[in-house]
């Protein structure tokens, strides 16, 4: 390839490789996420009521805002395209989880359990994270 | 908006992986902005301009027509 030299004229972006490290953040923060949710759920089962019931209920709120961080830095690290892509992941996520929740609706009405929110949250972050993980994967 | 970043590539007989290394950006970008998936930003689009030292509106064919006001102002 041929070396060029440098032109100050030529504005400068931030170094956009897709590395590994992005790609193991959102599936660590992802499983932080599962973990502490479970925890959450089986919680007021084994533990008594007090402050530590408490945290462990409250814990999914901080790793989801990991998760939020994770997602947002590598927005901030990815070029154009690839900010472009991830936001479309956003908008696809939201049109599948609207359906899907209109859909489990209509299944209520016709006598289906209902659903708790636990399990749509669950799903759409999972549905986020795999569109993520596609992009990421296409950009390496 | 079509555009000949294919061809200039070409001509310095560099690959994809080449040219997003020179730009700074993903190589998906440049495939997407090559078969005219993704219109590029100004910034990106003048740093494209630089690298191969064109002008813009030579590396970029605008196929939307003119407003109105910029037309008549052409023929004046």
């Amino acid at each position: 390839m041929e070396d060029l030299p440098h032109d100050p004229l030529v504005p400068t972006y931030q170094p956009t490789r897709i590395y590994p490290l992005p790609v193991r953040a959102i599936l660590f923060s992802l499983w932080a996420y599962l973990c502490t949710l479970i925890m959450a759920a089986v919680a007021p089962r084994y533990l008594a009521a007090g402050g530590v019931r408490e945290f462990v209920l409250l814990l999914p709120l901080l790793t989801l805002l990991l998760v939020v961080c994770v997602t947002y830095w590598v927005y901030r690290a990815s070029d154009e395209y690839i900010r472009h892509r991830i936001l479309r992941c956003a908008a696809v996520t939201g049109v599948i989880l609207a359906f899907s929740t209109l859909g489990y609706f209509c299944l209520e009405r016709l006598g289906y359990p209902p659903l708790s929110m636990i399990v749509v949250n669950l799903y759409g972050w999972s549905v986020f994270t795999v569109l993520m993980l596609w992009v990421l994967y296409r950009a390496r | 908006m079509k555009n000949i970043l294919r061809e200039l590539r070409s001509q310095r007989g560099w690959t994809q992986a080449d040219l997003a290394t020179h730009l700074m950006v993903s190589r998906q970008t440049v495939n997407a902005v090559e078969t005219g998936r993704y219109e590029p930003s100004l910034s990106l689009a003048f740093a494209i301009a630089a690298l191969f030292a064109l002008p813009i509106e030579q590396i970029f064919q605008n196929h939307r027509p003119m407003p109105r006001f910029a037309a008549d102002a052409k023929t004046r």
